[in-house]
């Protein structure tokens, strides 16, 4: 029995040797930095995961260089966002928001980006993120497919890109505020850095908070959109740090409203519009790529949509738009009509045919697609999410913005 | 600590008579305190926690006149009054008014929640009528959602059991719908909405709806001196309020539709039952296109799990006390309006299960645990002979919680008049 013991004892001692590190470096944690409750340090967190698939099948015909085909899956995204009650401060919510996505490249199809890693956080009043982002380009949204389809003429120009991909005009490092002072009107303040090539990497030295805007509007609250005339109603301008001789800042002004023209919930018929004056550089060149960007210019879309819904769920949409931009120092002009219909196979997911004819004068560079082209798409889209725990509500539902607020 | 007593006894006002908003709104609860204590044999009858909720007392409330055409545009309709019943002009009648809100209610301090109120309050008012009295109830809706009203446990005309498509048409925003009825059989019932019932339901609609009558047979075995009245329900939050969303979101586009005419089979879209032919009607739907909302395509919800256990509309610790008196009897009338069993066991007696359903039993049964399955009712009496602080819970204990985290939910205790213990807490909560 005492052999027995004696075994016993150095074989815990033996354990205690192996063990023994561990344990020390577990009491090395410092007292001051430990959680008050280390097993429940933050009980709940709330994950949404989406994914949005928009692929396509088209078929493009130039009246010289001949018919070309070809199968796309750019705009398809993936993103995770986690939302946390705070403990100190019950007023605010906070949280994250990661997301990938396949821009729409000129030359590199297919490059993975990082459209999105930023945090934020919210209340009822305010919505602040701070990190990679969307940047305030527009304030209607084009009823095409792929956001690219109409950019030209819907989204303001990055003056600072060097033309290799739509990213540019679209993502940048933001700070942005967005005040609500009602539940529907609403002041956006922001600042960018905008990059020359968001795809590409860049050295810090090259950071610059080179880009600030304001933008004010009215949107109706999301539940009734079909059940009012107006639906989102906006003015912005931006000021962009050009730093050039002749000019050391350039700016622009955008305007835009989305209205019901028929407010039925079952036939919804709207139309939307858009108008942007960019100011540029003096002396900018749109036949090259960036110079493009910093031309003075007006640019302008604007659609007709009509949206069946049988049941009150989506069934079957169309829409008409037309997109025109000119430069205004330069006589040069281009010009895009679209229209596409869409059927739902679900009430997040999409079959759609899209037709578009662009025209651009011969002098502008090719990132502005042909000069004659006629495509025709065939779209298969959804959008699929996930909230695992969901904690919060909408900062515009209903109950929230008519029975108060409850964070 | 002394007991809070009803000794208020007064009537509804008679009808014809000309009364303020605020007169009304006094009347509507003189009525439900006057029946409460125009029984004449109970001493203190009251709900635990009804008097301490803003709508009872000063919640400001809007203009609601009873027996009368709401205003402001709302319409009014109702079934023809049932067989024997008193001309509408009657005095006999117990009238009340019953109006229906979306409030933001406490569950617990730091849990506050939208939810549907009767008259702004979480439960709804307790009704206290004698056996055999002719009760008049005009029921307004005050919200997007369509509304009934349900009288669980009363025998009634059919036109009054408050059941949509079934019964009646539901209540739609900004109507009334008059329920007249004999308030029979005796005993312990309640009332709740049959319009979306499982959502609107943990959503608050509901409330007590005693029948008394002067020769209780509880009474006259065990003579009680506290009557308390605990409606048990779970909630599921999360649940809650998405639904009431979408669902608010979605009556809006239906009223848009009906305003101009338009509402048709497809917006409409609801399940006539098998009665009208319903079903064939459903499988036409189907086989046309037509995705009822069960089907995954649509079911944007997950079934309820409830993460609030509630007394009265309170979790614990936000649970109102029973307050007793030492050698006097108490009257428990557990409600469950919820969507799970409860089983509610008493620390330190023994009581005696006497009515089920409202009905009395042939025999009481003692016990110390009773088993509270959703939609039945159960009154206990004990005897309060062992002075001291004694729980009151559930023993699934895991309805015992809130958002999961013990302790909480469906607990409370009972404490003695003047009990002064040598036991104070030396830990928080917080554990």
């Amino acid at each position: 029995m005492s052999r027995f013991t004696s075994r016993v004892t150095r074989l815990l001692a033996a354990l205690a040797l192996i063990c023994g590190p561990r344990e020390v470096a577990a009491q090395q944690v410092d007292p001051e930095d430990a959680p008050e409750d280390p097993g429940r340090s933050e009980p709940w967190v709330e994950w949404s995961l989406g994914l949005r698939g928009v692929t396509s099948v088209a078929l493009a015909e130039h009246e010289e260089r001949g018919r070309r085909t070809a199968i796309d899956f750019s705009d398809s995204l993936i993103y995770l966002r986690p939302r946390v009650p705070l403990t100190l401060s019950r007023e605010l919510r906070a949280g994250a928001l990661f997301g990938l996505t396949f821009p729409d490249a000129y030359e590199q199809p297919g490059t993975l980006f990082v459209a999105d890693a930023h945090m934020f956080l919210e209340n009822r009043w305010l919505f602040f993120r701070l990190g990679r982002g969307s940047i305030k380009g527009h304030i209607i949204p084009t009823p095409a497919f792929r956001d690219d389809d109409l950019i030209r003429f819907a989204e303001l120009q990055n003056p600072f890109s060097d033309g290799v991909s739509t990213a540019d005009h679209q993502y940048g490092n933001v700070a942005d505020l967005t005040i609500w002072p009602t539940p529907t009107l609403f002041a956006d303040l922001h600042v960018e850095n905008l990059s020359n090539s968001v795809l590409a990497s860049e050295s810090l030295s090259a950071f610059e908070l080179n880009s600030l805007g304001v933008t004010l509007g009215y949107r109706q609250l999301p539940s009734q959109t079909t059940l009012s005339v107006l639906r989102l109603l906006g003015v912005g301008t931006n000021a962009y740090h050009v730093d050039l001789p002749e000019r050391e800042w350039s700016f622009d002004a955008l305007a835009g409203s989305w209205l019901n023209l028929i407010v039925d919930p079952v036939h919804t018929v709207d139309w939307r519009a858009q108008a942007a004056y960019a100011g540029g550089v003096p002396g900018a060149d749109p036949t090259t790529p960036t110079g493009s960007f910093r031309a003075r210019s007006v640019s302008t879309f604007s659609s007709v949509g009509y949206t069946y819904r049988r049941s009150l769920l989506p069934s079957w949409r169309g829409n008409v738009a037309g997109g025109y931009r000119r430069y205004l120092e330069h006589d040069i002009d281009q010009v895009s009509v679209l229209a596409n219909v869409a059927y739902a196979l679900g009430q997040t997911v999409e079959v759609g045919l899209q037709y578009q004819y662009r025209q651009a004068d011969g002098t502008l560079p090719r990132i502005f697609g042909e000069d004659q082209l006629h495509s025709a798409k065939l779209f298969l889209v959804g959008t699929f999410e996930s909230v695992v725990s969901p904690l919060f509500d909408d900062r515009a539902s209903i109950l929230n913005t008519e029975s108060g607020y409850l964070p | 600590m002394p007991l809070e007593k009803n000794h208020q006894a007064t009537v509804a006002p008679p009808d014809g008579e000309e009364a303020t908003a605020v007169e009304a709104r006094r009347g509507f609860l003189k009525t439900i305190v006057g029946a409460a204590a125009g029984g004449a044999a109970l001493l203190s009858a009251r709900t635990v926690m009804g008097q301490q909720q803003g709508g009872h007392g000063g919640m400001p409330m809007p203009p609601a006149v009873p027996g009368t055409k709401p205003k402001g545009g709302m319409s009014m309709s109702a079934a023809p009054l049932p067989k024997g019943a008193p001309p509408e002009g009657s005095p006999l009648y117990k009238r009340f008014a019953l109006e229906l809100k979306v409030i933001q209610h406490e569950i617990v301090p730091g849990i506050v929640t939208h939810m549907l109120g009767y008259d702004g309050s979480v439960p709804g008012p307790t009704f206290r009528v004698q056996e055999g009295d002719w009760v008049w109830v005009d029921f307004t809706n005050l919200n997007d959602e369509m509304h009934t009203i349900h009288w669980h446990g009363l025998i009634l005309n059919y036109r009054m059991d408050g059941v949509p498509y079934l019964t009646q048409d539901p209540v739609m925003r900004g109507e009334s719908y008059r329920y007249v009825f004999r308030a029979e059989p005796y005993g312990t019932h309640f009332y709740h909405c049959h319009f979306g019932t499982s959502m609107h339901m943990q959503a608050g609609m509901y409330g007590a709806f005693i029948i008394e009558r002067l020769d209780d047979p509880v009474h006259a075995k065990y003579p009680y001196t506290q009557d308390y009245t605990l409606i048990l329900s779970s909630i599921d939050t999360v649940f809650v309020r998405q639904q009431l969303n979408a669902m608010f979101a979605r009556m809006r586009q239906r009223d848009a539709l009906a305003s101009r005419g338009a509402l048709d089979a497809w917006t409409q879209a609801v399940f006539i039952p098998g009665l009208y032919s319903g079903k064939d009607m459903l499988r036409r739907a189907i086989a046309e296109g037509y995705t009822p909302p069960y089907m995954a395509a649509r079911a944007a919800a997950e079934p309820p799990r409830p993460n609030f256990f509630t007394i009265n509309g309170k979790a614990y610790p936000a649970t109102e006390p029973i307050r007793v008196r030492e050698g006097e009897w108490t009257r428990l009338r557990f409600i469950n309006a919820g969507n799970v069993a409860f089983s509610m066991h008493l620390h330190g007696h023994d009581f005696y299960w006497v009515c089920s359903d409202g009905a009395p039993l042939p025999a009481p049964v003692r016990l110390n645990t009773i088993r509270i399955d959703p939609g039945s009712t159960q009154d206990v009496v004990f005897l309060a002979d062992n002075p001291g602080l004694w729980a009151l819970h559930d023993h699934d204990v895991t309805h015992t919680t809130n958002n999961g985290v013990y302790p909480g939910g469906a607990m409370t205790h009972v404490e003695y008049e003047g009990f002064k213990g040598s036991y104070t807490p030396s830990v928080s909560l917080d554990e």
